[in-house]
C-alpha cells in the first residue's frame, strides 16, 4: 500500500473540522482524482500525505510507515520519494528555469554535471527545451507550471501529488500538463491529482476520490 | 553539489536586513575592540603601578628658613644612614631638588616663584619584598634617631587608585560580555527576519526533502559573508582611534602614565575581537537559524 488513511480527521485549532474520518487505501501505480468543492479538504488531505500537517485523529500509512511515529529527521527523507505540483507553481522568482527544477538534485547531493544533462532533458521533455535560463517571470503560467512538474519529478519520485495544477493555466495548457500526468502514470508514477473542475474529470476514466466538506463520498452521494 | 549559492540572496537585501546587520556588527566590533584594549592596559597599568608603589615610602625632611647648608646636608645624610641600617628597608635614593623642581613645574611655571618656594628633603625609600613596615614606626624611629622627619605611605592612595582602575577593567569586560549579547540578539532577530522574509522559499525546500541543517547552512553563508568584512571594519576604526589616543596621549607626555607593555600583547587580544565576533556570528546565527526552523517545519 502507497498511502492509506483509517479514520483520519483534521481540527483546527478554532474547533473547525477540515477533514472528518477519513479511510483510503491507494494503490501503486494509479492515477487518482482528488474532487471537491473549493475548501473541501482536498489540500489539507495532501498536506497530511506530504507530513506538513499531522492528523488530529486517526493513522496515516505512507510507504508503509506509520507517519505518527516518524522523527523530525525521517521527514526529508520521506518527502523525496514525493514529487508536488501546486496551483501557484511556487518557483524561486530570481532561479532559472534550469535551476529551479535542478533543486531537488542538489538537495540530494547529486554531481553537477549529471544534473544538469538530467534536467535539460526533463525540460526537454515537458516541452521547454528553448527556455532553459528564463526567469520564471519571462514565462507564461502554462510554462511556469511545466517547470514545477519537471521540479517534482525530477527525482523520480513513487508518488506525485499535484494540487489544482491546471487552476492557473488555460484550456490548452491545461491539456498539455494533463497529458504529461498521465504520461508520468504510463511510465509508474502514482499521481493523485486535486482538481474542481468537473469537467476534466470527466474526460478520463481514472478512480476517483470525492470529498464533500471534508468527508470523503461516494458516486452515488455526489449524483444526489 | 548542494543548494545554489544565491537560493537566499533576497534575504538579506530585503528590509535592509544585511545593512542593518552590517552597520551593528561594525559598531559591536568597534566597541567590543576597544573595551579589551582599555582592559589589557588597565589591568597591566594597575598591576605595575601596585607592585611599584606599594612597596614604596616617601621621607620628607622638612624645610627650615635660613637652615646652614652643611646642617641641612648632615642631617640628610644621617637620615639616609639611618633608613639603610632598618632591616625592613631595601634601598634609599635622595630625590634632587633639581628633580622635585622638575616635578612641580607641570603645575608652576612661574621660575622665580617655584625658587622661592621652601621645598623639603625628599627620600624615595623601598622596602624589601615581603617586610611589614608601618609609617608611623618609621616616622617615631627617624624622629627619636635624627630630627624632624614625615613618612608617606603610598599603599593609603594606591588601593583608591588601584580599586578605580580594576574598576574600569571590570567595567571593560563587561561591555564586552554585554556587546557580545547584544551581537548573539542582534542575530537572532535578523535571522528571524530573514527567515519570514524567506517563508515561502524554505517552505518549499522542506517539500522536496530539504534538512534543517542544509536550510540553516546557505543563511549562515549569508551571515558569514556580511559579518567578516563587517568585524574587519570595525576592528580598523577601533584601530585607528587607539592610535589617534597613543598618539594624542604622548603629545601631551601621559603615555608614561600607562604602564610599559608589550603593544603585540595588546594586538593579540584585540585580534581576538573581529576574529570572534565573527566566529560569534556565525554559531549564533546558526543555533538561531535551527531553533526558528524547527518551528517553522
Amino acid at each position: 500500500m502507497l498511502v492509506s488513511f483509517e479514520h483520519v480527521s483534521l481540527r483546527y485549532p478554532c474547533g473547525r473540522t477540515v477533514l472528518d474520518d477519513i479511510n483510503l487505501a491507494l494503490m501503486p501505480g494509479l492515477f487518482y482524482f482528488l474532487t471537491g468543492a473549493s475548501g473541501a479538504g482536498k489540500s489539507s488531505l495532501l498536506r497530511l500525505i506530504y507530513q506538513m500537517e499531522k492528523p488530529s485523529a486517526g493513522r496515516v500509512t505512507l510507504f508503509d510507515r506509520d507517519t505518527a511515529q516518524l522523527y523530525r529527521h525521517e521527514y526529508p527523507a520521506l518527502r523525496r520519494r514525493l514529487g508536488i505540483v501546486f496551483q501557484d507553481f511556487r518557483l524561486v522568482p530570481h532561479l532559472s528555469a534550469l535551476e529551479n527544477a535542478a533543486l531537488p538534485l542538489r538537495l540530494a547531493g547529486a554531481e553537477r554535471l549529471d544534473v544538469e544533462q538530467h534536467v535539460k532533458e526533463l525540460l526537454q521533455w515537458v516541452g521547454l527545451g528553448d527556455r532553459l535560463h528564463a526567469l520564471p517571470s519571462e514565462l507564461s503560467g502554462g510554462e511556469q507550471q511545466r517547470v514545477s512538474i519537471a521540479r517534482a519529478i525530477v527525482n523520480k519520485p513513487r508518488l506525485l501529488l499535484a494540487d489544482e495544477p491546471t487552476g492557473n493555466v488555460d484550456d490548452e495548457s491545461a491539456q498539455k500538463l494533463m497529458h504529461l500526468f498521465l504520461e508520468l502514470n504510463k511510465m509508474g508514477t502514482t499521481v493523485i491529482f486535486a482538481t474542481h473542475q468537473k469537467d476534466l474529470v470527466r474526460r478520463y476514466a481514472k478512480p476517483i476520490l470525492r470529498l464533500r466538506g471534508g468527508r470523503l463520498i461516494t458516486a452515488r452521494e455526489e449524483a444526489a | 553539489m548542494g543548494m545554489p549559492s544565491n537560493l537566499f540572496a533576497t534575504a538579506f537585501s530585503q528590509q535592509r536586513l544585511g545593512l542593518m546587520f552590517s552597520i551593528i556588527m561594525v559598531l559591536m566590533v568597534y566597541l567590543g575592540t576597544l573595551a579589551i584594549a582599555a582592559q589589557a592596559v588597565l589591568a597591566r597599568t594597575a598591576l605595575t603601578w601596585g607592585y611599584d608603589l606599594q612597596s614604596r615610602l616617601t621621607v620628607e625632611i622638612p624645610f627650615i628658613p635660613d637652615e646652614d647648608p652643611l646642617l641641612k646636608a648632615t642631617k640628610r645624610d644621617k637620615m639616609i644612614a639611618a633608613l639603610r641600617a632598618m632591616p625592613e628597608v631595601a634601598d634609599v635614593t635622595l630625590i634632587k631638588d633639581d628633580e622635585t623642581r622638575r616635578l612641580l613645574q607641570s603645575w608652576i611655571d612661574d621660575a622665580a616663584l617655584l625658587d622661592a618656594l621652601p621645598l623639603p628633603q625628599l627620600l624615595d625609600v623601598t622596602v624589601k619584598v615581603g617586610a611589614a613596615l608601618e609609617p608611623d614606626a618609621m616616622q617615631r624611629a627617624l624622629v627619636k634617631q635624627v630630627g624632624e622627619a614625615q613618612v608617606y605611605s603610598h599603599a593609603g592612595w594606591m588601593d583608591k587608585l588601584f580599586g578605580f582602575l580594576t574598576g574600569l577593567g571590570v567595567i571593560a569586560a563587561v561591555m564586552l560580555v554585554l556587546t557580545a549579547f547584544a551581537v548573539v540578539t542582534v542575530i537572532s532577530v535578523v535571522c528571524r527576519a530573514a527567515l519570514v522574509v524567506q517563508h515561502d522559499t524554505i517552505e518549499l525546500l522542506y517539500f522536496m526533502g530539504a534538512p534543517d541543517h542544509a536550510i540553516a547552512k546557505q543563511f549562515q553563508k549569508h551571515i558569514q559573508a556580511l559579518a567578516i568584512p563587517a568585524s574587519l571594519i570595525g576592528f580598523a576604526l577601533a584601530v585607528l582611534t587607539i592610535a589617534m589616543l597613543v598618539f594624542m596621549l604622548s603629545s601631551l607626555g601621559g603615555l608614561s602614565l600607562i604602564a610599559p607593555l608589550s603593544w603585540v600583547t595588546v594586538g593579540g587580544m584585540m585580534t581576538l575581537i573581529p576574529v570572534g565576533g565573527a566566529s560569534l556570528a556565525i554559531v549564533a546565527a546558526r543555533v538561531s537559524l535551527l531553533k526558528h526552523l524547527r518551528r517553522l517545519g
